[in-house]
């Protein structure tokens, strides 16, 4: 396993870790008041912070110190989670997590959030909140504690180990001298000395941490002064090898703060005892006898200069510069690369040992049901399956082309062969689906931040968190939806104040919704608000040259002007619609998932965005179709009903435009040869079939074709990243025969039906 | 003490004695029950703390049946990682070593 490895599962953990933390706050923020719960909040920032010192990503480090020392106050008392805190803490979660995600991608955030959350999070742990941060009084009932820290005298030596709270966590004073820069531990030439007692807990060994490569780079700090405790240690029939039975007191002298000394074990924190207190223990050192073992273990004065040629343990794991203890620590890779390549152990006996820590050292949580798979491997996973379903089909158009008839034992077997495939692909289909729950948790805070910056109030309802869909489409989502969320509070929901003038309840409800219909996956995001000022919006078109002045648009039309490159209603540029995104860009974003996007508004009482995607970007029901010779599939989803017109159906409308009459209704003909450019002149419709498909801008059409092939499952090869794209397709696949076929992108169709040329950037203009 | 007066046996550590290595020496040390013992530390270039448990606590048992048991002799990164781990027990190391 190598670093790249180890990094990317760092930030698979990240990830986790953020959701973690985020729940958490929201748990919090609830009125939740369970002491775990501030420590899992803590655990997530400090897991972030410790992993990411490890790889040297110094901003996140610096920016989850902060955070971490600030929920440090409120695990320890010291600090009340108030409202406003949890909201400059809910707002350091979405920095931690932009900052994490700039450390993967690369990218950089904005120093101001950063500094600004800092200066906010130090006021907070100081018990001095910003006024600007909230008018509410200083959350600080505990105040007692922070400011005495600032004592003039040094914390005498033999003051009493801090208290262990009911969860076995050791708070761990916090000095605020050393954010002053105060240096009153000094005994000489600005040295401090601490006295250290660490004692390892056996999961400390088995996460593969070691204690010699702490106490190394304790040994770096400045003079260390080892005392070894090792009355624990049983006969040697008795010992458990896996086992953690020794213990150190330890001096150390040292021109570093406590922070620094504090560092060190910052990675072994939750396997280990650690205290640390300022000044020497000389007691504890001088009498080594009074502890009654039968081993006195005189103290070791120890010098860096010895450590010099001791080759580094884990330098095959670490950077040079990456303390090495925390190498091991951000994943269970750890273990992994601490053991040297020429271990004469086998794979088995490790395994049994691995086993067998479980069984002895019950503190060690009972894995989760679940096994974390490479994307990578699941990816190649699915293409082979697509293969399959492509060789499947090829060799059943085999058996009908060399068997006349076909004997029904080989087709039966077909069959057979047919449902398993469908089956494995539905279960390899499965692995990569997930709840939209995180994506529309994050929401939750983006809803909260705006509002807050808007002085709005608004309260998120949603609907179908658990309504799975492919992990692809979550990941892009997650922007679009961010956006119109920003869009909605922005831009839909009224001030309170001109809504309780409107009679609306001043607080707004946005309603964000998840369900399934028809295998796609349909999101809305409703607001009660306004809804869409149609006479600013056509104003702003014609202003912009997007639209003629006397043009005549229909309510639908102008409610789609907003998806218009470079639209925005926004008379000034604030900080939430300023951002360089508009809605053609969440446009965009939706149909190169294959995605619709839409837009229903009422006046005075809100406007809904329906958003359409298929549940997976990797297979599709189609149609096989000819058109002009072409082989086309039509997406099933799409389609309604088929039927073959009779030449009494068939009813001319203007000078280019056909009828068909089903039933009741009559229904725009779509000739697909024509508005695909394969053939210059209309077919006739009696001679073909009528595909009636539903666009997701709502109103049927019926799309003629030549003949319909047949039904089949396809695989979808992308053709924007296999060749480029095709306006009128949205992909392509290939055939059991191995022709490549193309995959009709039946809303681009019935777009260009409405007599909008079939191009990327449809011009509005051409409507008017 | 040996009483039939051969030489002890030698156990020859490995180069690296960390965490993986700590139960494979747990049985051969433990294999070794009731003779006297020298421990061969000359190779060893990595050892953590677990290890130094299982030989610390070979040590003590050893010298409470009265056997022979001394790590002799040791390569420089044995003798400093004890050192930094503040083991000044005899029964590992003669004491002049840890000085």
């Amino acid at each position: 396993m190598d670093m790249n490895e180890i990094k990317e599962i760092f930030f698979q953990e990240c990830e986790e870790q953020l959701a973690e933390l985020e729940s958490g706050l929201l748990r919090l923020n609830d009125g939740d008041t369970d002491p775990e719960t501030v420590n899992a909040v803590f655990r997530a920032v400090h897991s972030i912070k410790g992993g990411a010192g490890a790889f040297g990503l110094d901003d996140l480090v610096s920016f989850a110190h902060v955070f971490e020392t600030t929920l440090d106050c409120v695990r320890s008392n010291k600090l009340e989670a108030s409202q406003d805190l949890l909201k400059v803490m809910l707002r350091s979660a979405d920095v931690l997590a932009d900052l994490t995600a700039a450390s993967r991608d690369g990218g950089t955030v904005e120093s101001s959030r950063t500094s600004g959350l800092v200066a906010e999070l130090e006021a907070y742990a100081k018990g001095q909140p910003l006024p600007s941060a909230s008018a509410a009084p200083a959350p600080a009932p505990a105040a007692a504690a922070p400011e005495p820290a600032q004592a003039e005298t040094p914390a005498p030596a033999a003051e009493a180990p801090e208290p262990t709270d009911d969860s076995g966590f050791q708070p761990v004073p916090f000095s605020f001298d050393a954010l002053d820069g105060d240096d009153d531990l000094a005994i000489e030439d600005g040295r401090s000395v601490f006295t250290v007692r660490f004692k390892p807990r056996s999961d400390l060994y088995a996460k593969g941490n070691e204690s010699v490569l702490i106490l190394r780079e304790l040994a770096k700090l400045g003079d260390l002064q080892v005392r070894c405790e090792a009355d624990d240690l049983p006969s040697i029939d008795m010992l458990d090898p896996e086992g953690a039975y020794f213990s150190w007191l330890i001096r150390v002298e040292t021109d570093q703060d406590e922070e620094a000394v504090r560092h060190v074990f910052e990675f072994v924190e939750w396997d280990s005892t650690v205290e640390i207190t300022a000044g020497a223990d000389e007691e504890a050192f001088a009498a080594p006898d009074a502890q009654g073992g039968d081993q006195p273990m005189a103290a070791v004065p120890f010098d860096l200069s010895l450590l010099e040629d001791v080759p580094a343990v884990s330098a095959e794991a670490a950077a040079p510069e990456a303390p090495a203890p925390a190498a091991a620590a951000p994943a269970a890779a750890g273990d992994e690369s601490m053991a040297p390549p020429n271990l004469p152990l086998a794979a088995k006996a490790i395994a049994a040992e691995a086993e067998k820590k479980e069984t002895v050292v019950p503190a060690v949580p009972a894995a989760p049901q679940t096994i974390r798979v490479d994307l990578d491997r699941v990816d190649r996973l699915i293409n082979l399956v697509g293969e399959l379903v492509i060789n499947q089909a090829m060799l059943a158009q085999s058996v009908v082309e060399n068997e006349s008839g076909g004997s029904s034992a080989v087709n039966l077997g077909l069959e057979e062969l047919q449902q398993l495939t469908r089956e494995i692909q539905d279960s390899v289909m499965a692995i990569r689906a997930q709840p939209v729950k995180p994506v529309f948790q994050r929401m939750g805070r983006i809803v909260r931040e705006i509002a807050d910056m808007t002085a709005k109030q608004v309260r998120l309802v949603t609907e179908g968190e658990n309504t799975e869909v492919d992990k692809t489409v979550i990941d892009k989502i997650a922007e679009p939806l961010t956006h119109m969320i920003r869009n909605a509070v922005d831009h839909g929901l009224e001030t309170p104040e001109k809504r309780t003038e409107a009679g609306k309840n001043a607080e707004g409800v946005l309603r964000l919704s998840a369900k399934h219909r028809s295998g796609r996956i349909v999101i809305e995001i409703a607001d009660d608000g306004a809804g869409i000022n149609r006479e600013r919006v056509k104003a702003k078109a014609i202003e912009n040259g997007l639209i003629t002045a006397d043009a005549n648009l229909s309510d639908e039309d102008i409610d789609n002007l907003i998806f218009h490159p470079g639209f925005s209603t926004a008379d000034k540029i604030s900080d939430i619609s300023g951002r360089g995104v508009g809605m053609d860009v969440v446009k965009r974003s939706i149909q190169a998932l294959g995605g619709r996007i839409s837009i229903t508004s009422k006046p005075g009482k809100g406007s809904v965005f329906t958003m359409s995607l298929p549940l997976t970007l990797a297979v599709l029901d189609g149609m096989v179709v000819t058109v002009a010779n072409q082989t086309l599939v039509v997406p099933l989803t799409a389609i309604v009903e088929t039927l073959q017109p009779e030449k009494s159906d068939i009813h001319s409308f203007g000078p280019s435009q056909r009828l068909i009459a089903i039933r009741d209704t009559f229904c725009p003909l779509v000739d697909v040869g024509n508005i695909l450019n394969f053939r210059s002149d209309l077919a006739n419709p009696v001679d073909g079939v009528a595909l009636l498909v539903e666009s997701e801008g709502g109103g049927q059409r019926a799309l003629m074709v030549d003949a319909i092939q047949g039904q089949r499952q396809v695989v979808i090869k992308s053709l924007e990243a296999n060749y480029t794209n095709v306006p009128g397709i949205a992909a392509a696949t290939i055939l059991g025969d191995g022709r490549v076929a193309l995959i009709l992108d039946v809303d681009a169709v019935v777009t260009a039906s409405r007599g909008q040329p079939l191009s990327p950037d449809m011009m509005l203009a051409a409507t008017g | 003490m040996s009483s039939d007066g051969t030489s002890p046996k030698v156990l020859k550590l490995p180069e690296v004695l960390d965490l993986n290595a700590a139960s494979r020496l747990h049985e051969q040390v433990l294999a070794h029950k009731g003779e006297d013992i020298d421990i061969d530390a000359s190779d060893v270039n990595r050892v953590g703390a677990q290890c130094i448990q299982v030989l610390l606590a070979a040590a003590k048992s050893w010298r409470a049946e009265d056997q022979h048991f001394k790590v002799e002799p040791a390569s420089e990164v044995f003798v400093k990682t004890l050192q930094l781990l503040g083991i000044s027990d005899e029964a590992l190391l003669p004491k002049e070593m840890l000085k």
